[in-house]
């Protein structure tokens, strides 16, 4: 009995410890994003939290401006062949790699999954020069290329996790009950990857969207909402810029939040 | 009827499967039973054609279909792991293969779970994830027959059930066999189903076929020492000197007093004697033909029989009687006793190495 409560004390103590534990990673890891919110709220020039006053004010700057919206036009001109782009080819390597046996296929994952490990940094300057060096130049498609390069290995990542869930039989089974390889693919594979694939796209869209390095290199004379971002950081920052990064932020949360309801209801499925 | 021949498995410069020859007549249920590694595995996966022979062929009702994609072959294979579709329900899985070979499906579902002895009413529309194991079990087995396989092949798809429902399951899957008049071919590393199930049987022992038979004859006739062990529950004893005498071989071992003359069949010369456990007996005094002297280590109570565990201080040897219970009341002998264990000759097996 008193060993008991010792016991169920200790666990509280424990638990206790564990959830102020999370409670302050959590604060750790958000306060720079909040205070980034807060101030994009803040109405006056140079941000104070004494006299705090309440404005939409640099959100409608923002979204009337010229710049910035051609900044938008560019980052989704990018983003959206990337999303789509990326999907394809790292759902195809994740099938190559889960369901397929060929010679050498641990050494094309680790081949594959190379540019993740890359700095960002390196990575860029790396393009850049080769795009010079082979005449693609710089804008919309080197940086498009430039983003498949390092997003196209995480999306075949996060796909093969899903797919290395999948009964290795699966495709036997399909096979030895009469289906070809298009009804394979279509009835049974795709099926059962699908949660992985549209959270590969999700990421693949996340990172294309708040990606600075490799477009920064890239994007040339076009600029992105990161490049703009940046530019407007290091010569003459207004109070407009808080509001185009939580911007960027809200889309972002919005979508991970999204991907990760998905991955729950695939871990509640089984 | 189908047929293997010279089909021969090659993993780098390992041989899994050793130029096998069989036959198989519509209709029956053969097995083909060996341990764990033997090939037999890599064999099935070749006759679904899930697998290219390194060279051999295989020939169905006449036809060579050693290369024939797994898509385009009349037989189906029940997986171990059982692979249902877990995105479809128990309809859609069962569903698949109809709408593949393109035929009307009506009430073919609901014949289908009935025939595997599932109520398609409470489980048709399930999802295959819902299901218990046993369950599973039956849906793949009936997905398997929606196929209208000529075979259906099955890999210890019991395997991973309990014992009470594997036996529903064994004796459930030889009716069906019966009832559909069609070729089953089960692989197993467990003589029990091996035996209760099959008209014929293949023991396969590192990738080759060492003997075929019906059940009966393989365990009364056992072709190798492998095979009487494998078959279960025997004392071996090792011969030292075999002559020929007409039909059979006097014999004589070290490890029991008297000489025998048993029948025997192979041309090999025999190297052991085997004695099944229930053949074999136990008592104070030497009653029976042949016999030697042991002591009880341990006496196990199996239902209605017990096992009682010998050993042989002369011979090193440690061997097992399998008696009524209540037969071995009346022996008085105990755990620890100095005893007999014996036989009556007939009982005897004769095997080469």
């Amino acid at each position: 009995m008193s060993t008991d409560t010792a016991t169920r004390l200790g666990d509280r103590l424990g638990s206790g410890v564990w959830y102020g534990y999370v409670a302050l990673v959590a604060l750790f890891l958000m306060t720079p994003l909040v205070s980034l919110v807060i101030a994009s709220f803040y109405d006056g020039r140079f941000f104070s939290i004494v006299d705090y006053e309440f404005t939409f004010g640099w959100y409608e700057a923002a979204l009337t401006s010229g710049s910035i919206r051609s900044a938008l036009t560019n980052t989704l001109y990018i983003s959206i062949p990337v999303t789509i782009l990326s999907t394809i080819i790292g759902t195809a390597a994740a099938i190559a790699y889960t369901r397929y046996d060929f010679p050498y296929r641990e050494q094309f994952k680790l081949f594959a999954l190379l540019p993740i490990f890359f700095p960002l940094i390196l990575l860029g300057l790396g393009m850049s020069m080769w795009s010079s060096q082979i005449d693609l130049g710089y804008g919309i498609v080197p940086s498009i290329i430039g983003e498949l390069v390092w997003i196209s290995p995480i999306v075949m990542f996060v796909v093969s996790i899903t797919a290395l869930g999948i009964d290795p039989n699966i495709e036997e089974a399909a096979k030895d009950l009469g289906a070809d390889t298009v009804t394979l693919y279509r009835k049974v594979l795709l099926p059962l990857i699908s949660d992985g694939v549209v959270s590969g796209a999700i990421f693949a869209f996340v990172l294309s969207w708040n990606n600075y390095y490799i477009v920064s290199y890239l994007s040339g004379p076009q600029s992105t909402i990161t490049t703009w971002i940046h530019g407007r950081m290091t010569q003459g920052f207004t109070p407009v810029v808080p509001a185009v990064a939580s911007l960027i932020f809200y889309v972002s949360i919005l979508l991970v939040v999204g991907a990760a309801v998905l991955e729950y209801r695939a871990a509640d499925d089984e | 009827m189908l047929k293997a021949t010279n089909l021969r498995a090659e993993y780098g410069s390992l041989v899994a499967v050793n130029d096998v020859d069989l036959e198989i007549e519509t209709g029956e249920f053969a097995t083909i039973v060996g341990p764990s590694g033997c090939g037999k595995t890599t064999l099935l996966r070749m006759l679904a054609g899930h697998q290219e022979p390194t060279s051999g062929t295989v020939e169905l009702g006449g036809e060579d279909v050693t290369y024939t994609e797994p898509q385009n072959r009349p037989t189906s294979l029940v997986f171990q792991s059982w692979a249902l579709f877990p995105h479809m329900t128990v309809r859609e899985n069962i569903e698949f293969p109809m709408r593949n070979k393109g035929v009307e499906v009506g009430d073919r579902v609901e014949e289908l779970l009935e025939q595997v002895r599932l109520d398609p009413d409470i489980h048709a529309d399930k999802q295959a994830t819902e299901l218990s194991g046993g369950q599973k079990q039956r849906v793949a087995l009936a997905r398997s027959l929606a196929y209208d396989p000529d075979i259906l092949l099955l890999d210890e798809p019991l395997a991973s059930l309990d014992y009470v429902l594997r036996k529903r399951l064994q004796r459930e899957l030889a009716d069906l066999n019966e009832e559909l008049g069609m070729t089953f071919i089960y692989v197993t590393h467990s003589l029990e189903s091996a035996l209760l199930m099959s008209d014929k049987l293949f023991v396969l022992q590192d990738g080759d076929i060492i003997q075929t038979g019906s059940p009966e004859e393989i365990y009364r006739r056992p072709s190798t020492k492998f095979i009487a062990e494998f078959m279960g529950d025997a004392n071996v004893f090792s011969l030292d000197d075999a002559v020929e005498r007409g039909d059979g071989y006097e014999v004589k071992s070290s490890q029991f007093a008297q000489t025998t003359t048993v029948p025997y069949h192979y041309d090999a010369d025999p190297e052991y004697l085997v004695v099944r456990y229930d053949d074999s007996s136990i008592g104070s005094e030497l009653t029976e033909d042949l016999g030697l002297e042991v002591t009880v280590t341990n006496v196990l109570v199996r239902g209605n029989t017990v096992l009682v565990e010998c050993d042989a201080p002369e011979s090193d040897g440690e061997y097992v009687a399998e008696i009524p219970i209540d037969e071995f009341r009346d022996t008085d002998v105990e755990k620890g006793d100095a005893a007999y264990l014996q036989w009556d000759a007939s009982k005897s097996i004769l095997v080469p190495e």
